[in-house]
């Protein structure tokens, strides 16, 4: 390696070349026409020779020139211009600032590109697009921005996890998450918390803020992407933080404050409509009379074997019990920038507040960030960012769980009051406790302190030969304490007095990167951009837990007051990467664009046979608009076609997972070891290989901008915990097996609609639109692979996208008993002395027709992918008034809602009922799609996994709305203020749907890659309104 | 200065590119890899451990398998929300139901261990012969055990008896029959009486009487009648063990150190290695349910004697079990083998080795009334070996219940169908007689080929 790298740096001097002699000096200086600031580091070339300098930190520079030559000055952010010198010794210009233009900065690993001369599948989104928009994370703040980027809220848990798919999903067991990375350094993601709350996780996104941030850029190619390898199966964002310019200092402060309330509130029943469906369960069963007594007492004499409360007139609306009404979300952010030639500085400061709309959730954030850029000399640079944030989350146990605020107060009867008469809590149900004392009386809360950072120097060995030198770290410390009290009927904490538990989890990632970039100029517009790299990565996560029961009341919550300290854990988990990479982009004539990307990985995870993967990506764009067969159209402004092919990676196969293991293993208090997991050497990367064509189409000088990309993904040798016949002792190894497909189509359109010169009345328009198909290609022996709810309400199979939805079909509920008999299910099979399938029961549907209704007849019913997403942006501008209303929608998924069989249960259960059933069945010849009520249910009516509990999940969301208005100069400059902006903004405004629970964005099982779409008990997100203001200094 | 801090720079720069891969060189931290795992006296004893706390699992002793013998029979009742234990109390497992594939499993995975215990200790040269056979012995017996506990629910299944150490030794055989595993665990159970000859007799790891009475169970079921009896004979003889006077002291222990001097073998749990057999039938704490049923409260309220007020208790409207009661801990011990059964083996063997109808012999009289007396219950003296038979499940039902010895009672007794309603198709009705056996769990046919045909009826 270090020879190749001589050679290469031997090499590249070679090719730099001796100074041609020169007859004249010409100078001047470079301003921005926008606020007539200095621009530093402007290169000015004499066109068609490599005679070239760069500004200085004060814009000015100085060039030997001979005759009047044309310069060419260009600025990353700015229009190229082209200047003919005269006579003069001094040549001044202005440029302006490109926006919406080709020659927009885009930001790809490693380094930076112009927009016109990107090969790959690229997006960006700008600052202007999140900020003020009032949610926690930036990933939040994506949603609905980028076509092929898929996001969504998992739930309404404040600082909660959000799924993110670019370009689908393309694993099943390994991540599906795209890789982020912030000002050059991998950042960690994911949830590392030791506690179980349920499927919602957190999201260690959530601890940047999203006003510090200038753009995001979504690398969906392999072209674009490959630089990053091993990790960039699932697409790359690269986060840039905003930095200080050369100017006077401006001072923003930002703050917003408002409400959040449910958007929606389904119904459930009453106390008289859910004692009518239990007494028309037990009636149907044959326990009780027609005539028989039932008031809420004689149910509960019935059912508990008496209440110990006056259950007379008790009629609790348990959600309003556990919902905050008008929860507070406020924001309030200070930053200044600016700087002169030598050094540049970005400060800021950040807090964020935002309060569940169930009780005992909340989330808050606080954070500052400093950047700077020192210029030393003209050869010599340093810059350093560094990003602190403490955030609290106060979190509640939520989804998949007995034990939730929300979940329980779903499920609660109406029939119990909250408190009974002594006012201590009620234990309204046999399997749930109290919403509002688990809501009340526990303690969850988990506090994380980032830190997140990087210092880099460059340093021009030769004029055009840059050394980068970069180190990086990301610190997380995750500190969390629960206390689950015992004052409460039911509660997990009773048989231990109380329980607490303290855990602390520091992940921490330190990264050491060096680059060489050279820049070889050649010919008209042509020249090649050459990048050779290296870095090493090292990780760690080190956590720790202790627990402890036996509290001498709940006001003593914390583990010094335990009588016991019962369980305690540490462990650390290591790993590495060690990374070779290279690019060349070569532009000739600025019409014939070619990139080559090139990494090597070596990962402390893979296999011993397969220590190193290599990932390489090659694309080629065709300017179409510069060739000369094309007629000078005015309208057109910008033809590309673009075409890429690479490989990508994805190393999240977990840690360890190719060893032959030893793990504890101990019996009582005698120290064991028990064999864990065996050997498999080949273990590897999962690998995606991604064709992509594209097309950029610029009209009306650039006023309408389409992108359209097509790209077919596959990704092979998926992780698989590759089950084995258990009687080998272990159930499974990991293994490289199976092959995933993502095919689809992309389309962005911008527009300005309406342009005004004089700050009349603007239109512009950004839509986007994705059409993603997801089919698993391969799976090992072609075997299905169940899992969800009671082990087989989703599947994996061959030729079926991930997150198929598999159960009983049915065909409608039987109407009259002699529809069952005909049917042929007027059997007593169990011979109990029950008809089995009565008039009133559901059909469900024989598939394999055997009369018998079993585990065969499993089918096919739905699946959670869309046929297409998007999301619909509108700004208008009037005078000083702006208005923008951004839609996102979609398409085509579909929702499982197995809590379903506990929220229609019809007696089976306990649980208090959705009004859909006010619709069931009640007596022979009812026409109707909700079956009667049972007890017994013995044709298995309430059964999670059947397609009456699968719903079209499609929506279109008004998900913001804001209206601003900024004072007139002349008003603000009189405070002494250069701008003022208030705000109103609604978000979640209108919810277009047909879905029948709380919100159609939804995911219980948090960021799983497999279980998406389905709904159980899942904390729905709000509508919030929020005003606000922007002053500018 | 300049110049120096340049090279400086430059010089860092190459270093990253030249970094050593020692980086990637990471070690686990929680695991340790298996080559150099097992070297000494210390580190086999390890392992050995390693096969106890495989028994100890949710899947296994620590709740469903053990639960599993009184709720798929008249024992228990199940009260909650998953499809797994419902099916289980409704006597109507699907093929595909996931808590019998992880039982299964987890039994496998004793065996798995206990086969790596065998061979990788008994390839050892540097530990005392001694040693060794106390080791190699215990593995044995656990793996006779488990095998025990595979063949009683799913009839025959597949016999390993090597480890499974990496991909290339991945194993598939197919299913043995009945007789097949009944001679294996007959194998390991006197290899392990052998082995353990003269060891220390605690009850919280195997023992050479351990496998004696073990022996005495299985060969009971096998319908071995004679060697059932000198088993069960040897462990009585032995003088090791007591009856407790207390019925309740027998469930007191927790941790290895209090057994009960009535315990054969039991399984140690503490607070550190829970199992979740208490808080699983305790109302006051949330989750999924097993509560005792009518028939046996009643039978215990009437028949049982002091054995009702230590076996179960009335909750509200909830009947607990309190054989194992400590929800704040988890840590009731589980009691594998112990005397009382030893008794009533050789009752019932001489009782079946005698004509149905001629009178018992004076000592299955004695046996009954042992364990009778024990209760608390007046001797009785019944008038031929038939009603002896009837007098023994009954005894067996009220002193063994939930120890995991419901289910094999009712077949040995062939009382399935009159209790279980697993009976022969009618005019009217379809044989339900393969219910006596469990299903071979689906996933197991789709990953081994080899396996064999499922039991019929499934």
């Amino acid at each position: 390696m270090k020879r190749l790298l001589l050679i290469f740096f031997v090499f590249t001097s070679l090719l730099s070349f001796s100074a041609v002699a020169q007859d004249r000096t010409l100078s001047g200086r470079v301003t921005s026409s926008a606020d007539g600031s200095a621009l530093p580091g402007v290169s000015v070339v004499v066109k068609g020779t490599t005679n070239g300098t760069s500004t200085d930190a004060d814009g000015r520079y100085t060039l030997s020139v001979s005759g009047t030559p044309v310069l060419v000055f260009s600025y990353l952010g700015y229009n190229t211009k082209e200047v003919t010198a005269g006579s003069d010794a001094t040549l001044n210009v202005t440029l302006a600032e490109a926006s919406r233009s080709l020659n927009e900065v885009v930001v790809i690993g490693y380094g930076t590109q112009e927009r016109r001369e990107v090969t790959g599948a690229t997006t960006q989104v700008t600052a202007a697009a999140i900020e003020n928009v009032p949610v926690a994370g930036v990933d939040q703040a994506l949603q609905g921005r980028a076509a092929g980027v898929q996001i969504s809220q998992n739930s309404g848990t404040p600082g909660g996890g959000v799924t993110v798919r670019v370009r689908g999903s393309s694993s099943i067991s390994a991540s599906n998450q795209p890789l982020y990375v912030i000002d050059g350094v991998p950042m960690t993601t994911g949830d590392y918390s030791q506690l179980d709350f349920g499927g919602q996780s957190i999201n260690a996104l959530s601890d940047l803020s999203p006003s510090d941030i200038e753009s995001m850029d979504i690398l969906k190619d392999a072209s674009a992407a490959a630089i990053y390898g091993s990790r960039a199966a699932n697409g790359v964002i690269l986060i840039t933080t905003k930095r200080g310019k050369a100017n006077k200092t401006t001072i923003n402060l930002n703050a917003y404050t408002g409400i959040q309330n449910m958007w929606k509130k389904p119904g459930y029943l009453n106390a008289e409509q859910y004692l009518q469906v239990m007494r028309e369960a037990f009636i149907n069963d044959g326990y009780l009379g027609e005539d028989d007594p039932w008031t809420a007492a004689d149910f509960g004499d019935f059912y508990y074997g008496g209440f110990d409360f006056d259950a007379e007139g008790v009629d609790t609306d348990w959600l309003d019990q556990v919902t905050v009404k008008d929860a507070r979300i406020s924001n309030y952010e200070l930053s200044a920038s600016g700087g002169d030639a030598k050094t540049r500085y970005y400060v800021s400061g950040n807090y964020f507040d935002q309060k569940g709309v169930i009780i005992g959730s909340g989330y808050e954030r606080y954070s500052g960030r400093l950047n700077l850029d020192h210029t030393y000399s003209d050869k010599l640079s340093f810059s350093a960012g560094v990003q602190l944030s403490l955030s609290e989350n106060q979190r509640i146990v939520s989804d998949n769980t007995v034990i939730g605020p929300f979940a329980n107060s779903l499920a609660a009867s109406p029939v119990f009051p909250v408190f009974y008469e002594d006012g201590t809590y009620s234990y309204p149900n046999y399997y749930y406790t109290n919403p509002v004392a688990e809501g009340r009386e526990n303690d969850n809360e988990s506090k994380n302190l980032r830190a997140i950072g990087n210092i880099s120097a460059r340093y021009a060995i030769l004029p055009k030969l840059n050394l980068n030198l970069k180190a990086g770290a990301d610190v997380l410390n995750l500190s969390e304490r629960s206390y689950t009290g015992d004052n409460f009927p039911g509660s997990v904490g009773i048989a231990t007095q109380g329980s607490a538990t303290k855990t602390t989890t520091l992940v921490s990632k330190r990264l050491l990167e060096a680059t060489a970039d050279y820049r070889w100029d050649f010919g008209t517009n042509s020249y090649v951009n050459l990048l050779a790299g290296s870095s090493v990565e090292e990780n760690d996560i080190d956590r720790t837990f202790v627990t402890g029961q036996g509290f001498p009341s709940e006001r003593f919550r914390y583990l010094s007051s335990a009588t016991s300290v019962n369980d305690g854990s540490n462990s650390i988990t290591p790993f590495a990467l060690l990374s070779y990479f290279g690019r060349a982009n070569f532009n000739i004539s600025d019409r014939y664009l070619l990139g080559l990307n090139f990494r090597a990985d070596g990962s402390s995870r893979f296999g011993e046979n397969n220590r190193f993967g290599y990932f390489p990506s090659v694309s080629v764009g065709w300017r179409v608009l510069e060739e000369s067969f094309m007629p000078e159209l005015a309208s057109l402004s910008e033809l590309k076609l673009r075409a890429s092919y690479g490989i990508t990676g994805n190393q999240e196969i977990g840690d360890f997972t190719y060893l032959s293991l030893f793990g504890p293993g101990s019996y009582a208090d005698r120290p064991g070891i028990a064999f864990s997991q065996i050997e498999n050497p080949d273990l590897k990367w999962e690998e995606t290989k991604q064709f992509n064509v594209g097309m950029d189409l610029g009209l009306f000088s650039n006023r309408v901008n389409v992108a359209v990309d097509y790209y077919i993904k596959t990704t092979d040798d998926l992780l698989y915990s590759r089950p084995i016949p258990t009687q080998n002792g272990l159930r499974s190894y990991s293994s490289n097996i199976g092959s995933v497909e993502n095919k689809g189509l992309e389309f962005t359109l911008s527009t300005v609609n309406f342009t005004s010169a004089d700050r009349g009345f603007t239109w512009n328009t950004d839509f986007n639109l994705s059409f993603n198909r997801n089919k698993v290609l391969e799976l090992y022996e072609g075997q299905d692979i169940f899992y969800g709810f009671g082990g087989n309400s989703l599947v994996l199979r061959e030729g079926e996208p991930i997150g198929t939805f598999y159960g009983f079909r049915t065909n409608g509920i039987f109407s009259t008993t002699q529809q069952v008999i005909d049917a042929g299910r007027y059997v007593d099979a169990n011979q109990d002395g029950n008809i089995d399938t009565q008039a009133g029961d559901v059909n469900f549907v024989d598939t394999n027709g055997d009369g018998f209704i079993t585990d065969d007849d499993l089918a096919i019913l739905g699946n959670a992918q869309p046929d297409f997403v998007g999301g619909l942006t509108n700004t208008f501008t009037y005078k000083g008034f702006d208005l923008t209303a951004f839609l996102q929608f979609s398409v085509g998924n579909d929702i499982a809602n197995p809590a379903m069989q506990y929220q229609q249960h019809l007696g089976v259960y306990d649980d208090n009922m959705r009004d859909i059933v006010e619709g069931r069945w009640k007596k022979e010849g009812d026409e109707t799609d909700i079956p009667r009520a049972t007890y017994l249910d013995e044709n298995g009516n309430g059964r999670s996994n059947q397609d009456r509990f699968i719903y079209d999940g499609s929506y279109a969301r008004l998900k913001n709305l804001m209206l601003g208005y900024t004072l007139p100069s002349t008003i603000s400059q009189r405070a002494k203020l250069r701008s003022v902006r208030l705000f109103a903004q609604a978000q979640n405004l209108i919810t277009f749907t047909d879905y029948p629970g709380f919100d159609p964005e939804v995911n219980f099982a948090g960021t799983s890659n497999t279980t998406i779409g389905v709904d159980f008990y899942t904390f729905p997100q709000s509508r919030t309104f929020t005003f606000g203001v922007n002053i500018g200094l | 200065m300049k110049k120096r801090f340049y090279i400086l720079l430059i010089g860092a720069g190459l270093s990253v590119f030249t970094a050593c891969q020692d980086v990637l060189d990471v070690d686990p931290t929680t695991s340790i890899e298996y080559e150099g795992a097992i070297t000494d006296a210390r580190s086999a004893d390890r392992a050995l451990q390693g096969v106890y706390s495989a028994f100890q699992v949710g899947d296994y002793y620590g709740l469903s398998y053990l639960y599993y013998q009184d709720l798929y029979t008249d024992n228990l009742n199940f009260v909650g929300t998953f499809t797994t234990h419902r099916e289980v109390a409704n006597r109507n497992i699907n093929p595909t139901n996931l808590q019998i594939a992880n039982t299964w499993a987890a039994i496998y995975s004793a065996i798995g261990r206990a086969n790596l215990v065998i061979q990788d200790v008994g390839a050892l040269t540097n530990i005392p012969q001694e040693e060794k056979d106390r080791i190699v012995g215990e593995a044995h017996f656990l793996r006779g055990l488990a095998y025990f506990d595979l063949v009683k629910v799913f009839g025959g299944v597949p016999i390993v008896t090597k480890p499974t150490l990496n991909v290339a030794g991945i194993q598939s055989q197919g299913r043995s029959s009945e007789a097949e595993v009944y001679s294996q665990i007959i194998t390991d159970l006197t290899a392990a009486e052998t082995k353990l000859a003269g060891g220390n007799a605690e009850a919280f790891s195997a023992s050479e009487l351990a496998a004696t009475a073990l022996l005495a169970r299985v060969y009971l079921q096998q319908g071995n009648n004679a060697q059932a009896r000198d088993k069960a004979n040897q462990v009585i003889e032995s003088g090791e063990y007591d009856l407790e006077s207390n019925f309740g002291d027998i469930f007191n222990a927790s941790g290895t150190d209090n057994a009960s001097s009535e315990s054969i073998f039991e399984l140690a749990f503490n607070e550190d290695d829970q199992n979740a057999l208490a808080s699983s039938s305790n109302p006051a704490v949330p989750g999924q349910k097993f509560y005792v049923s009518a028939s046996l409260f009643n039978l215990l309220s009437s028949d049982g004697g002091e054995r009702f007020g230590e076996t179960t208790q009335q909750q509200g409207t909830r009947r607990r079990v309190i054989k194992y009661d400590d929800v704040v801990d988890g840590s009731d011990n589980v009691v594998i083998i112990r005397l009382a059964e030893m008794y009533l083996i050789r009752a019932e063997a001489n009782a079946r080795l005698g004509a149905a109808g001629a009178p018992p012999s004076l000592q299955v009289i004695s046996d009954i009334n042992i364990i009778r007396n024990r209760a608390g219950l007046g001797s009785i003296v019944p008038i031929s070996n038939a009603e002896a038979l009837t007098e023994i499940l009954k005894q067996r039902r009220l002193e063994f219940a939930f120890e995991g010895l419901r289910f094999i009672d009712l077949k040995r007794f062939g009382q399935t169908c009159t209790v279980l309603n697993f009976c022969p198709a009618t005019g009217t009705t379809p044989d339900n007689t393969f219910r006596n056996l469990w299903p071979l769990p689906f996933q197991q046919f789709e990953t081994n080929p080899n396996l064999g045909t499922q039991n019929p009826g499934y």
